[in-house]
């Protein structure tokens, strides 16, 4: 064990990744939940993700379905590996059962990526859409492709991360939540699943921010109805 | 700007802060516990078997490092001791060249523990390891070799709750998507175990290296869920049988490829599912004019 206040720092990378595993998390938790309530608090109707659809909707199935239930799929994974690790251990205890969770991953990953791009080109091509697209939207769908490529490497290069999440992370992510941090194990860990779990960092600093927000809106009934037709009502500048 | 904001940034702040505090204030506290006087032992005692018993014995052979058995009459000297403790990839000296002729450069760097435990530990060696016995664990049997086979792919679950090898290692006669490959991020040779029985200085060796794995993401995955001595001794037994077959080329990787088609399947399944979908207002439009 070592501590970030121990005078002779010791030889290598550690204390930095105190900086980025302990120190970070915190920050981007506490920004996470005040800044999310305060703009439910002051902002309550700007909890929407603004559809475009009515403006095209030609490419929108393709980019939308694929990427939202991808993204629902791997998110849920994540969760579930977090909340019940000794449960995955279990589950990928029989090699069949490791390949097909991890075979179920890797096909929702690629769907993630591939809708994720056609929302790009779609916001990118389109001039309608691209009209609507505020700053941050472009910051989000940037930082959201980084981390789709970056988790489908390690998907790829670091097998099996079902099982691994669960033996490594899990403990890490349980010691940021009960106030006893120890990110000793993922200081070992090489630098596509940092830069992945920093990532995720990102995401949630920038949540409130961005139309991410929507994630929150409940009831979500949208998980399951079909797309609907939103027309626009902005108000008029003043410049009119 | 709303009168709010000011508030909610210093309460922002404050909660940062302390969260950021009560989480050394907790890192402290544990690291108050482990150290605790142990009673009458020598102090480098703990430490030495934590720390270096996994690859030294003192007096009982060699296994991934040498037997430090007359460790003060070899070495140049305390100092230099030291120092190559601290960073033995960076001690190349004539000694420190012999060593890693004969036994390779991979001892890792101690320098985490401190100057305190370091010294503790030279005074446990150069006094020959007083109180420091080796526990001899029973031969293996054939079904050593079966059972260490299904601790391998996880089919039998290590009983305190370490995850199984296959999550992060491969090995010769791997059915299936074969195994992980976790390990070979963080050095390439570790992936793959079919040589590690030759690897870690055959049964003796790897027996101490899996009792106290010191390997970079294991050593603090396993610290608080160690192998027991009977899971040990079956994978040990494994690895060895495993060593002698020899290893077939590798075959084609098809993970990637069972993606991609997944994926294809999955986007025409999500086509027919929402075949009844609104396509496009223009093309509906002016198709129904028609």
């Amino acid at each position: 064990m070592y501590s970030l206040l121990q005078t002779a720092a010791p030889a290598g990378p550690l204390p930095i990744n105190d900086l980025l595993f302990v120190v970070v998390p915190y920050v981007v938790l506490a920004v996470f939940f005040s800044m999310t309530i305060w703009r439910y608090v002051k902002e309550k109707f700007s909890y929407s993700s603004y559809s475009s659809q009515f403006l095209e909707n030609q490419h929108q199935f393709w980019g939308s379905v694929p990427w939202h239930y991808g993204i629902l799929a791997l998110v849920a994974g994540h969760l579930i590996g977090f909340l019940v690790p000794r449960g995955v251990l279990w589950w990928n205890s029989v090699p069949a059962r490791l390949y097909i969770i991890e075979g179920a991953a890797l096909i929702f990953g690629i769907i993630t990526l591939i809708g994720l791009i056609n929302l790009i080109v779609r916001r990118a091509s389109n001039p309608r859409v691209r009209a609507v697209t505020s700053k941050m939207d472009v910051v989000v769908l940037v930082l959201l492709l980084l981390q789709v490529i970056g988790g489908l490497w390690v998907a790829l290069t670091a097998r099996w991360g079902s099982s691994w999440f669960a033996a490594v992370l899990a403990p890490y992510l349980w010691s940021l939540f009960t106030f006893q941090p120890d990110a000793s194990a993922v200081a070992q860990l090489p630098w596509s699943i940092k830069l992945h779990i920093l990532g995720a960092y990102a995401i949630f600093a920038l949540f409130p921010f961005t139309r991410l927000v929507h994630v929150l809106v409940v009831p979500n009934h949208y998980l399951w109805r079909r797309f609907q037709v939103v027309m626009w009502n902005k108000r008029a500048s003043k410049a009119e | 700007m709303n009168r709010m904001l000011p508030h909610l940034l210093l309460l922002f702040a404050v909660a940062s802060l302390a969260c950021v505090f009560l989480a050394f204030e907790g890192r402290e506290a544990s690291a108050q516990t482990a150290e605790l006087p142990a009673g009458t032992k020598a102090a480098g005692l703990d430490p030495f078997k934590t720390s270096c018993a996994p690859c030294h014995t003192i007096g009982g052979g060699k296994l991934v490092g040498p037997d430090l058995a007359g460790l003060k009459d070899r070495v140049p000297s305390r100092e230099w001791l030291m120092a190559f403790l601290k960073n033995p990839a960076g001690t190349n000296d004539d000694y420190a060249k012999k060593v890693k002729a004969e036994f390779g450069d991979t001892m890792p760097a101690q320098a985490a523990l401190g100057d305190n435990v370091l010294n503790d530990i030279i005074d446990f060696m150069f006094a020959g390891g007083p109180g420091l016995t080796v526990k001899k664990l029973r031969g293996a049997t054939p079904e050593d070799i079966d059972l260490g086979r299904r601790l391998f792919t996880g089919e039998a679950r290590l009983a305190n709750g370490g995850p199984s090898c296959i999550s992060c290692h491969s090995i010769t006669g791997l059915t299936g998507l074969g195994g992980g490959t976790l390990a070979a991020t963080v050095g390439a040779k570790y992936t793959d175990l079919s040589n590690a029985f030759n690897r870690n200085g055959g049964e003796a060796g790897l027996r101490a290296s899996l009792a106290s794995p010191q390997f970079l993401v294991m050593k603090q995955v396993f610290a608080d869920k160690p192998m027991t001595e009977e899971e040990v001794i079956a994978l040990t037994a494994y690895l060895g049988d495993v060593s002698k077959t020899t290893a077939p080329p590798p075959g084609r990787d098809y993970f990637i490829i069972y993606g991609i088609v997944g994926a294809i399947a999955l986007l025409i399944a999500l086509d027919l599912i929402w075949i009844r979908r609104f396509r496009n207002v223009r093309k509906t439009l002016v198709g129904g004019s028609k």
